[in-house]
């Protein structure tokens, strides 16, 4: 059976978002219409990527191109299995935030707004991982940047603006670097393709590893890696819920499994030149740069995890703090995604953990985000000071939460276990591997971290939920149906997920390695891997403990009741405006002269030309007329005007005749 | 194709000829001239069309209209880049009378500007269709005459401060074209464009060609509105908003570049270029002029002068790719004429529309605009989208090859530039998007929700260009590249 096969599918997922953004158009005002358009259209791109799971099953990869349509080379469609569980899960959640929106988005306004950019993102993010080139992802993921802005701008409140600028201009420059970077890497390699390319194989140059640099640069600005994290603490909370659930829990996964694919699937030596025992010299060199590159990598994720928990046990709004988590979760991610480089050929444990976990997060993050949301819609009440007794108003969500919150932290048998357990033996691997003492405290990192996301969840639990009211939080009502149901089935599938973690390795992350290039014995040893046993366990239980005693001191000493805020030098932003002011001034200061110079110039010229117009004067045809300009003051004349152009056209022309003629004769 | 053989001198004369037609009708029978009007640019546009047409079915032809003297020759020549040029003109040309139509319904002095307008198509078709720098230059000039009862349309102060700048500042480019012409001529013994170009740098010392290119590319680059020399485009955009959006996005400021890309590869040549030098300095010339031009469009409040200044910066990329000195990069510039005159003349329109509609000019007054004009504004949107070259809007592919072309040229920094210009781009295009579909504002003066019908679709027309020529790039792609193979390879091969 061939690997390939040709493939309508992929382009049928894009295009039933594209379709049903046009139905919304002419529906917009509409509701029932305008609903069941968004639930037709999320169902049925799910339909379709769920459709393509019977040839990716088969281990072929769907393809399709076709030529010429925006990219000037091959508008292409390339499905393998790394591709598709990440379609896969955007497409799922999607459909679980779009049934919570039915209810949660009666009380915005400007619904119609909101689900036709809601589809025309989905559009964008599904097309990311099923494109099957860089132009052609580059295509949909600005897409999806501008078409999500509307989604985080549309409370339009000040906050918003503040918020969506940021997260637009950012997101244009993220697609800025990305086209550099591909740019570069076209001009080097002559080629696109997300595969292994054959121009790397005798190591990098300037060019390669730059466009390399400003490619991971693009896609981590979406991801939300450690120093260019600065737009999702404010852009996510702003959003309406679905939306922030989707933005934490898909969106930012785009920019994760961008740089997964840039590192591991084009910044590699070919499974064919391995094949051919082609490992000396060149290839060597690409591994051990790649392995360079992944211990930087490495420690931006450590960096981007530990910054966010930090971030986290700041902040007192849930939203809020929901997204500094997502921070810390993406720092997993590419901490996985850097293993993965550092040890190349072996590294299957660091890019399993990596997909794993972002296929465990997206289901805990939107989730909680949802179950925000659904507080905000009963209570009118975001922040966790004035939060709580929500367990006897809202059993639902309370569970909802729990489940989620208990997968987040890496409880066993809940669905985060399985992917953390992963990527710590990842980092443990990575450590052993040349025992670098550096990375022997990231590990450390890596523990604490977790411990830090434990005790931020138990605040948000005793916080929200478990302490008695405060008296002047009103009455609540249940959860409208459709909220129940969507975060009931994502509370569904998530225990299922936690409790059948072999299932999803097998079936979804095991395939996927094979869109890598990896040692087959260590994917073999991954499938095989038995997570329960003491020693792993033992690790989870240690952030549990340390992240428990860490709450009962921080309760004890009052921790939670300080309102801390950090002061505004140690934020990014502060520098950046700063930065800004510099640039401002320098600018002002270089261009100062050449203003002066300008208008002296522009005075002296103006001087120069009066008085030659007050010499034309002189020499006007029509005495008692002011100037020929003012002549030309056409208020009043209608046929001369053209006289005087025709006779202006004859003088030029006879003027030119006789200087030409001069110069034929030589003189 | 004997009737199609004189048809370039009939895309020049019928224009005039049609102005001289609309002469009798009296100021106030506008039913009786509109339709004449469009019906005469249409003519002239189907006319291109045939021209193109056969010229891509029987290849290039010429025709000889006047010998001054020998080797000074008054000729038309249908060939590749002439009808690039001369195909987005006319086809644009179309769209900007049936928009002046409904913009100039309200305006004074309707014939004189009709008359003036459709003069200014016939002596661009004659820059377009030119076979040597004596034609180029002589319709170059008509030009400047007779567009400039355009600029000062309006007859007040500023306006005629505008046509005075306007003025000096082209005759004073047209000058240092002459000063070009005659060393060219002096030196290499003919003006005839050629494949490859005339000048042979055996005859005549190096420094003295570089003093010709330079007057040249200093003459063409006052209407192609290089760094220094720009001062005149902001200006003109005292003249109703159809004159700058076809004259001053399109015909005119294309007609410099249009000289400029002759001089470069028709009349110089890529041999002589790489000769003497030159392509870094137009490069690094423009290179500025990209860049500060966006940086002053920022600063603008004016919608028409943002414009403008954007005009200054997009115009420079074109050059920019003329001047990298390699294929892919002149392909990129070529796409990008077609490309930017979409795309600015629909943003021109919307400015326009926004004018007749509601009386702003200024970007400060227009939050809530996109509830007032929803199409309009969306239209405005997607060409900004373009402009700033994300795909699919059409701006991304002469970006894309452009890139490339730096790339290729082995100086990365014209990347750089071309980023740094495209996040500028963002930096002034998105926040009147913004105010007028997200701010709260409310328009009590409006005439209306939308522009007239005759306005309003040549917008829709436009934008749906932009989506098209920007989806679809074998429409253009592939016969841009036989363009630049064209100009770039000399005739032998």
């Amino acid at each position: 059976m061939p690997r390939e096969i040709m493939s309508y599918l992929p382009l049928i997922a894009v295009t039933i978002p594209l379709f049903t953004f046009i139905l919304i158009i002419c529906a917009q005002n509409l509701a029932w219409w305008r609903n069941s358009w968004s639930i037709i259209g999320s169902a049925g791109t799910l339909a379709a990527i769920a459709m393509m799971y019977q040839h990716i099953s088969q281990g072929q990869v769907l393809i399709y191109q076709i030529p010429m349509i925006v990219t000037p080379y091959d508008f292409f469609f390339r499905v393998d299995e790394f591709g598709f569980l990440i379609a896969l899960i955007a497409s799922f959640i999607w459909l679980m935030a779009t049934i919570f929106a039915l209810d949660y988005m009666t009380h915005e306004k400007n619904q119609g707004r909101f689900y036709i950019f809601y589809m025309l993102t989905l559009s964008g993010v599904i097309g990311v991982p099923l494109a099957g080139d860089l132009l052609t992802l580059l295509i949909f993921f600005e897409l999806m940047s501008l078409a999500s802005y509307v989604l985080v701008v549309h409370t339009q409140t000040r906050e918003a603006f503040s918020a969506g600028n940021l997260y637009l201009y950012l997101g244009i420059f993220g697609g800025m670097c990305l086209l550099t970077g591909m740019g570069l890497f076209y001009f080097n390699c002559g080629s696109l393709a997300i595969a292994p390319q054959a121009c790397l194989m005798e190591g990098l140059n300037s060019h390669t590893v730059a466009a390399g640099l400003l490619m991971i640069t693009g896609f981590g600005i979406k991801a939300g890696m450690a120093p260019l994290h600065i737009w999702l603490p404010r852009a996510h909370p702003v959003a309406p819920a679905p939306a922030s659930a989707l933005l934490s829990g898909i969106m930012i996964k785009t920019g994760a499994y961008g740089i997964i694919r840039v590192i591991s699937s084009i910044y590699t030596p070919d499974s064919s030149a391995l094949a051919a025992g082609n490992l000396a010299s060149g290839a060597s060199r690409l591994w051990a740069q790649l392995a360079d590159a992944g211990f930087v990598i490495i420690w931006i994720g450590i960096v981007t995890m530990f910054l966010g928990v930090c971030l986290a046990l700041l902040q007192d709004n849930i939203k809020k703090m929901l997204a500094c988590s997502s921070i810390s979760q993406i720092g997993y991610i590419i901490m996985g995604a850097g293993v993965g480089a550092y040890l190349g050929y072996e590294g299957a444990m660091g890019i399993a953990g990596a997909t794993y976990h972002i296929f465990n997060h997206a289901f805990f993050k939107s989730t909680l985000f949802l179950a925000a949301g659904a507080i905000v819609y009963l209570t009118g009440e975001l922040n966790m000071s004035k939060l709580g007794g929500l367990r006897h108003k809202m059993p639902f969500t309370t569970s909802v939460v729990l489940i989620a919150a208990l997968g987040i932290v890496g409880m066993p048998l809940f669905n985060g276990y399985a992917s953390k357990t992963l990527l710590h033996h990842a980092i443990v691997e990575a450590y052993e591997h040349h025992h670098l003492y550096s990375l022997f405290i990231a590990e450390k990192i890596f523990t604490l971290t977790s411990a830090g996301t434990v005790l931020y969840f138990l605040k948000f639990l005793f916080l929200a939920f478990w302490r008695p009211a405060p008296a002047n939080l009103v009455e609540t009502k249940t959860e409208p149906i459709l909220m129940k149901v969507s975060m009931g089935t994502l509370a569904i599938v998530m225990i299922l997920i936690g409790t059948s973690p072999y299932l999803i390795l097998d079936s979804l992350v095991g395939p996927s390695l094979n869109a890598f290039v990896l040692d087959s014995y260590l994917v073999q040893y991954l499938m095989d891997i038995n997570l329960f046993i003491l020693k792993d366990i033992a690790a989870v239980a240690l952030a549990l403990g340390l992240g428990g005693a860490f709450f009962y001191l921080a309760l004890r000493s009052g921790f939670f009741n300080l309102q801390l805020k950090l002061p505004s030098w140690l934020g990014m932003e502060f520098y950046g405006a700063l930065t800004g002011k510099l640039a401002v001034a320098i600018w002002e200061l270089i261009t100062l002269p050449f203003i002066v110079i300008q208008n002296l110039a522009g005075k002296v010229f103006q001087r120069i030309y009066r008085k030659l117009f007050s010499f034309l004067q002189s020499v006007d045809y029509r005495p008692g007329k002011k100037s020929v300009f003012m002549v030309i003051n056409i208020s009043n004349i209608e046929f001369d005007m053209l006289l005087i152009l025709v006779a202006l056209g004859l003088i030029l022309a006879v003027s030119f005749y006789i200087r030409f003629g001069l110069s034929i004769f030589g003189l | 194709m004997d009737y199609v053989t004189y048809l370039p001198v009939f895309m020049i004369l019928f224009p005039i000829a049609g102005a001289l037609f609309i002469i009798p009708i009296p100021e106030q029978s506008d039913r009786l001239r509109n339709p004449f009007v469009v019906l005469i640019s249409l003519v002239s546009a189907v006319a291109m069309v045939i021209i193109l047409y056969n010229f891509y079915h029987f290849g290039e032809w010429e025709l000889l209209i006047h010998q001054i003297a020998p080797g000074l020759e008054i000729k038309l020549r249908v060939e590749p880049f002439a009808a690039l040029f001369g195909g987005t003109a006319a086809i644009l040309w179309f769209f900007s009378v049936l928009y002046s139509t409904g913009y100039m319904a309200h305006e004074h002095n309707r014939r004189r500007y009709f008359i003036f307008y459709l003069i200014s198509l016939g002596m661009t078709m004659g820059i377009a269709l030119s076979a040597n720098l004596l034609t180029l230059y002589l319709f170059y000039e008509f030009l400047t005459i007779f567009t400039y009862p355009l600029v000062i349309h309006e007859g007040n102060k500023e306006a005629k401060s505008a046509g005075i700048k306007y003025l000096i500042y082209s005759f004073f480019g047209a000058g240092l074209l002459l000063a070009g012409l005659i060393l060219t001529y002096s030196n290499a013994g003919t003006l005839e464009f050629a494949r490859g170009g005339i000048v042979d740098l055996s005859s005549g010392s190096p420094l003295i060609w570089q003093i010709t290119f330079a007057c040249f590319i200093i003459g063409f680059g006052v209407k192609a509105a290089i760094m220094p020399l720009h001062a005149w485009l902001p200006a003109a955009m005292a003249a109703p908003t159809p004159v700058s959006a076809l004259l001053h996005a399109v015909a005119v400021v294309k007609s410099g570049i249009f000289g400029i890309v002759r001089v470069m590869y028709s009349v110089f040549g890529i041999t002589a270029m790489i000769g003497l030098q030159v392509g870094f300095f137009v490069a690094g010339l423009v290179s500025v002029t990209i860049l500060v031009a966006s940086i002053i469009a920022m600063k603008q409040d004016v919608l028409k002068r943002r414009l403008a200044y954007s005009t200054i910066s997009q115009l420079g990329y074109i050059t920019l790719g003329a001047g990298l000195l390699n294929m892919i990069g002149l392909t990129g510039g070529l796409l990008h004429i077609i490309n930017h005159a979409l795309l600015k003349i629909t943003l021109f329109f919307c400015a326009g529309a926004i004018i007749t509609v509601t009386g702003k000019k200024k970007i400060s007054e227009l939050n809530g605009l996109g509830k007032q004009m929803p199409l309009t504004m969306i239209a405005f949107t997607i060409a900004a989208i373009g402009m700033i070259g994300i795909p699919p809007v059409n701006g991304f592919i002469s970006k894309w090859y452009l890139i490339q072309g730096s790339l290729e040229s082995g100086a990365p920094i014209f990347v750089a530039v071309l980023i740094g210009s495209a996040l500028l781009n963002a930096a002034y295009f998105l926040p009147i998007v913004i105010a007028a579909f997200f701010k709260e504002g409310e328009f009590k003066a409006a005439k209306g929700p939308e522009a007239p019908l005759s306005m309003l679709i040549p917008i829709l027309i436009l934008v749906a260009g932009c989506l098209v020529v920007g989806t679809n790039l074998q429409l253009t792609v592939p016969y841009l590249q036989d363009i630049a193979e064209y100009l770039f390879l000399s005739g032998g091969n």
